[in-house]
């Protein structure tokens, strides 16, 4: 006897009929559905995703089948859940597939069945398997959200619904099995190794009861599923559709590269002040979250308290685009804090501040945590500063404190209130002087390469000690360097990302101007934030240069002997932890050089804080913030420096004088300015070498501390 | 209601002065000059009071013809239109002359309101706005801090030696306007564009009517003899704390006298 | 919407409404008059009528489909009736295996019998659990959707 089954048995010719006419009703709710939001994408400005398709599709499918992101080395529950739900859920799809090939196609119009034999078994087996996954995944979700209840996931009633859905889905498919096989008594019965159990306790009954049982659970089993496959298109299970969509159409330049306003003096629309002001990609990115709420996990501003969530913004922008398009979205029920993201808070409300408040745009750090979690590519920040654009070139309004920022850059090129002739004025703390590109220009030399203070580190006190740092290093290692001296200016960072494009592209104009004059091809700069500009944003408007961040280039000196460090260093002695700056890491890849450098130096022993690496937690300075008050929620940078004290450090190694300042003020924030200090890897570098004239580094180094309390401070502007 | 504002285009007062020895006159490089920021409290009163009672704001300014820039922001912070006193014959005027030269174009605007800073951020005569009322003849309320239009009345709040004045005139009426008036607001983009496209008048002697020895070098009743640098001498202050915080009081007391806070 | 475009959308329409009659005739004809082969194509038939008739519909203008507030109205009543409904059977499936699982047991391989009631009860519950749950997910939302400021919020996280 060849093992096989009746397909369909116990149905009468009104199974099928049913089955396949109301298959309709599911097509037409999932194609309207999708269709609607297509009609509302297609509202967005036009922009150009279908670029190396071959490229996109391949990630798109690694992504989503193939859960690239979705499953992560740490915090592997959420993810495996996802699997197994995934898995069984596509496997039974298969399955019923391959049933529907063998009885509608090669058994009725070939004449041959291959659902027999070894291959029915086997498939037996796995969907039994697939059953089980889809049932234990789909309560190990709800357990989840029951019981774990991690504090970035909000539960609505959508949620539950679907996973009741699920669950239900698959336990019908198992009563439906177990009852046919409790009347059929298959010898080969085991191999459905679930159902099977079950088919012999209800071999009890009599078979009159079981057939009657086996129909009802049949019908409902296939209408059920039919409501799922309607509803599906109304609630966050439309995401396999448009995750997979939003991960093909993703952007794929650079993260750290905001897109311009492009000839902005022609423009009529600045940022997005409506829902049709975004791209047509970011309106897909805003449909395709399906609430995980990982872009709150290391989220500054979630962490502390503060009114922005990354996760609800984008989800305010869908519950008003689900509005606006007329498009019934499933959110049953309500978050605790969260109504006003779902559908129905109506259509006539304005984008800012009905749907999205200012509160929540100024708050944010552009860290891109956010977008370096989420599983499939939804790019928050470009959407935050989009509207920021908005604020900023449309309506003037920001925060009041970010005036004399954007004046002080106008006037002086710098956020700061200091006249561009005070630039160098550090450079009188070295014995050696260290020559302006003008002059080598002048005496028609060239220098390996140009050293890009930036603001921060010319004019800030604190961050001057690190400028000079990385002065006394440079030299020391024999390298032909300038720096550009009153001719450097702002590379527009700050501006671009408070908003302000037209003055960051004129910023950033400016500086291209400056480096091209000197034909400068190779760039190092002690700050992330220049970093990121010059390498990401300049290319934008005719900048290419090669650009190295400080951390790299002391890692490389040290590694190719040019700098002797003395192992006994007492700078570098005991506990020390390494805060990743974003703009170098998760902007721009760079982990490892800042912590080889800092290994290079046997008296430290590095220890890693919680979050680190691309999972870095913000000091709080990115994005303008640090320019602007902390009204709301408690303090980023104190929460950072907490954490680097209780890794047991008793020194905090810094890489961006961003971070440098939000910690030297977190460190006195929580009183710890006695137990705990920061210092830059170039300060701690340039504190352990031995020059070659044989100086002690570190009693340089002090003298160069104390000389850092020179009058001539930046205060942060009020 | 009119109002008129009195603007200057200055040298940015962040940079290092630059002063020619010869004349005694500050260099004035117009990619260095702004809309002098005392000018822009003024600016910004006047913008706040026709947002609540409609009207327009015209900007009015004696210079060079460079000095459209600063005419342009303070229309990019939402004035309506704007009117360049320049020529030639200009050059060299003292307060006396430059108050001329703005009388003779706000007489002809017949604003309810004019609208001047203290003083200037360069020369600091803070002569101009009480000769400006003289020849126009209109009552001045200066060193406004606070001020309100009801009707045909302006009220002004002013801080004295311990004490707050209030006081009223009729319309029109003039005003001088302090730093605590108004947060000046920073011009959107839109503003900015909106700018280029407002219109800017230029007036030269010959349509005001005024004699050429009327202004200018040649009209003026004073003249700059000296100029001379201050040397920056850096003096320290110690507050010495005895342990009950008492230096606080000392270093806040200071900090409020050089203006700090 | 030029003339064109509504006259091309009118015909494309008419199209994915033959396509699901022809396409439920075939099925007919399939399983009354026993003709299977064509059952495949009257599938394929209602699909893409349905896939049609919802992507046309869908990329029109939004209109108000007096039906479709007629459901959303009724969403909490309609989505409990669905809730009862899906479960029920297999609720009866999993109670008649535990009702019959002593006499089960008496019938020889016990140890198999016992774990299909094990294997029944797990199910009963998960089944009797996710009905629950959805039901007060789906009660959750006869409250009325409050349109939220997000500033009030944002003061609630502050």
């Amino acid at each position: 006897m060849i093992p096989t089954r009746e397909i369909l048995w116990n149905i009468t010719a009104l199974g099928p009929i049913l089955l396949y006419t109301l298959m309709a009703i599911p097509f037409v709710f999932l194609a309207y559905g999708l269709a609607r939001r297509v009609r509302m994408w297609r509202q967005g400005q036009p922009e150009n995703r279908f670029d190396q398709l071959g490229r996109r599709l391949w990630h798109a499918i690694l992504m989503t089948v193939l859960h690239g992101r979705i499953v992560r080395r740490r915090n592997r529950f959420g993810g495996l859940m996802h699997l197994a739900i995934f898995v069984g859920f596509v496997t039974l799809f298969i399955g019923t597939v391959i049933v529907m090939i063998e009885a509608d196609i090669t058994v009725p119009i070939f004449g041959v069945s291959f659902y027999r034999g070894d291959f029915y078994l086997v498939y037996k087996a796995v969907m039994n398997l697939a059953g089980l996954l889809l049932i234990g995944g789909s309560l190990a979700a709800l357990y989840r959200r029951y019981v774990r209840r991690p504090a970035t996931l909000e539960t609505t009633g959508d949620d539950v619904v679907i996973l009741a859905f699920l669950v239900v889905l698959g336990v019908q498919g198992f009563a439906v099995q177990a009852l046919r096989m409790a009347v059929t008594d298959d010898p080969w019965g085991p191999w459905s190794f679930v159902s099977y159990p079950m088919a012999l306790t209800l071999s009890a009954l009599p078979e009159s009861w079981l057939r009657a049982i086996h129909v009802a659970n049949w019908y409902i089993h296939f209408l059920t599923n039919f409501v799922f496959l309607s509803y599906v298109a109304y609630s966050k299970m439309i995401h396999p559709f448009t995750s997979f969509a939003n991960v093909l159409f993703r952007r794929l330049k650079p993260v750290g590269a905001l897109d311009p306003i492009e000839n902005i003096e022609e423009a009529e629309v600045f940022g997005a002040g409506k829902l049709e002001d975004f791209t047509w990609a970011q309106l897909l990115n805003v449909d395709a979250c399906m609430h995980c709420g990982r872009c709150l996990e290391y989220c500054p501003t979630f962490s502390t308290g503060k009114p922005l969530r990354p996760r609800d913004v984008v989800l305010e922008l869908a519950g008003y685009m689900a509005d606006r398009g007329g498009i019934f979205s499933g959110e049953l029920g309500q978050g605790e804090n969260s109504a006003r993201y779902r559908w129905g808070a109506g259509p006539d409300r304005a984008l800012i501040p009905d749907v999205v408040s200012p509160a929540e745009l100024w708050d944010c750090t552009t860290c891109g945590a956010c977008m370096a979690q989420c599983p499939v590519y939804i790019e928050h920040v470009p959407l935050i500063v989009g509207m920021r654009r908005h604020l900023v070139l449309e309506q003037g309004e920001f925060p009041e404190e970010v005036t004399s920022v954007f004046t002080n850059l106008e006037r002086l090129g710098s956020p700061y209130q200091f006249p561009p002739n005070q630039r160098a004025a550090w450079t009188k703390r070295l014995d050696q002087p260290v020559p302006e590109m003008a002059e080598v220009a002048a005496r028609g030399e060239e220098v390996e390469i140009l050293f890009w203070v930036g603001c921060l580190g010319s004019f800030d006190s604190r961050n001057q000690r690190t400028t000079v740092a990385l002065a006394r290093i440079l030299q020391a290692a024999g390298i032909k360097f300038a720096i550009l001296g009153k001719e450097e200016s702002c590379t527009g960072d700050p501006a671009r990302r408070i908003g302000n494009e037209y003055l960051a592209q004129m910023m950033a104009m400016q500086a291209v101007e400056t480096l091209n004059t000197y034909n400068v091809k190779k760039v190092v700069t002690a700050c992330p934030h220049c970093f990121n500009a010059i390498k990401n944003e300049f290319p934008q408007i005719g900048g290419n240069y090669e650009v190295i961040h400080h951390s790299q280039l002391i890692n490389q000196l040290i590694a190719e002997g040019r700098i002797t460090l003395d192992p006994n260093s007492a700078l570098a002695r005991g506990a020390v932890t390494y805060h990743d700056p974003c703009y170098l890491g998760r902007y721009n890849g760079e982990y490892d050089a800042p912590r080889e450098a800092l290994a290079a130096l046997p008296g430290l022993e590095l220890r890693e804080m919680r979050r680190n690496r691309n999972t870095s937690f913000c000091c709080g300075g990115g994005g303008g913030r640090l320019f602007m008050e902390e009204t709301r929620g408690t303090r980023i940078n104190q929460a950072r420096v907490r954490e680097a004290i209780d890794t047991g450090a008793e020194l905090l190694a810094a890489a961006c004088p961003f971070c440098m300042t939000m910690f030297e003020d977190g460190i006195h924030g929580v009183g710890a300015e006695e137990s705990f200090k920061v210092l830059d890897i170039a300060e701690i570098v340039a504190g352990s070498m031995i020059t070659p004239n044989g100086a002690d580094g570190a009693k340089e180094h002090g003298a160069a501390e104390s000389e850092g309390a020179a009058p001539e401070s930046a205060e942060r502007p009020e | 209601m009119k109002i008129c504002v009195t603007v200057k285009q200055v040298p940015d007062p962040n940079l290092p002065m630059q002063v020619d020895p010869a004349t005694h006159r500050l260099v004035r490089n117009p990619d260095q000059s702004i809309l002098d920021p005392a000018d822009e409290y003024g600016v910004e009163t006047a913008l706040r009071l026709v947002e609540e009672h409609g009207g327009e704001v015209v900007v009015v300014s004696m210079g060079p013809p460079s000095a459209a820039d600063a005419l342009r922001r303070a229309m990019a912070m939402g004035a309506d239109r704007a009117i360049l006193i320049t020529d030639e014959a200009l050059a060299g005027s003292d307060a006396r002359a430059t108050a001329r030269a703005l009388a003779a174009v706000i007489r002809g605007e017949q604003p309810d309101l004019v609208i001047c800073a203290i003083e200037a951020t360069d020369a600091y005569t803070g002569m101009v706005p009480g000769m400006l009322a003289e020849l126009l003849d209109l009552p001045q309320l200066t060193f406004a801090r606070q001020v309100a239009v009801e009707g045909q009345t302006v009220t002004v709040h002013r801080d004295i030696e311990g004490a707050t004045q209030v006081l009223r005139a009729q319309l029109p009426a003039l005003l001088t306007v302090t730093a605590s008036i108004a947060e000046p607001r920073y011009p959107s983009f839109k503003g900015v564009m909106a700018a280029k496209r407002k219109p800017i008048d230029e007036r030269d002697l010959a349509s005001l009517g005024l004699e050429a020895g009327a202004v200018g070098a040649a009209g003026a009743a004073e003249r700059v003899v000296a100029l001379e640098e201050v040397r920056e001498e850096k003096q320290g202050q110690m507050v010495t704390d005895d342990g009950t915080g008492s230096s606080v009081e000392a270093i806040v007391a200071f900090l409020e006298r050089i203006q700090v806070v | 919407m030029t003339k064109d475009d509504a006259m091309l959308t009118g015909r494309y329409r008419i199209a994915s409404a033959a396509a699901v009659v022809l396409g439920i005739a075939l099925i007919l004809l399939s399983e009354l008059g026993g003709v299977h082969e064509v059952r495949v194509f009257g599938a394929g038939l209602i699909s893409l009528g349905g896939i049609g008739l919802g992507v046309l519909a869908g990329l029109d203008q939004p209109r108000r489909a007096e039906w479709l507030a007629w459901v959303r109205d009724r969403r909490v009543a309609l989505g409990m009736i669905a809730a009862l409904v899906s479960v029920a059977p297999v609720v009866v499936a999993f109670a008649a295996a535990l009702v019959v699982l002593p006499a089960a047991m008496g019938e020889g391989r016990s140890g198999m019998a016992l774990l299909g009631g094990l294997i029944a009860l797990l199910m009963l519950m998960a089944s009797v659990g996710c009905f629950v749950l959805a039901v007060r997910a789906i009660r959750r939302a006869a409250r009325p959707v409050t349109p939220g400021s997000p500033a009030e919020a944002g003061e609630e996280a502050a």
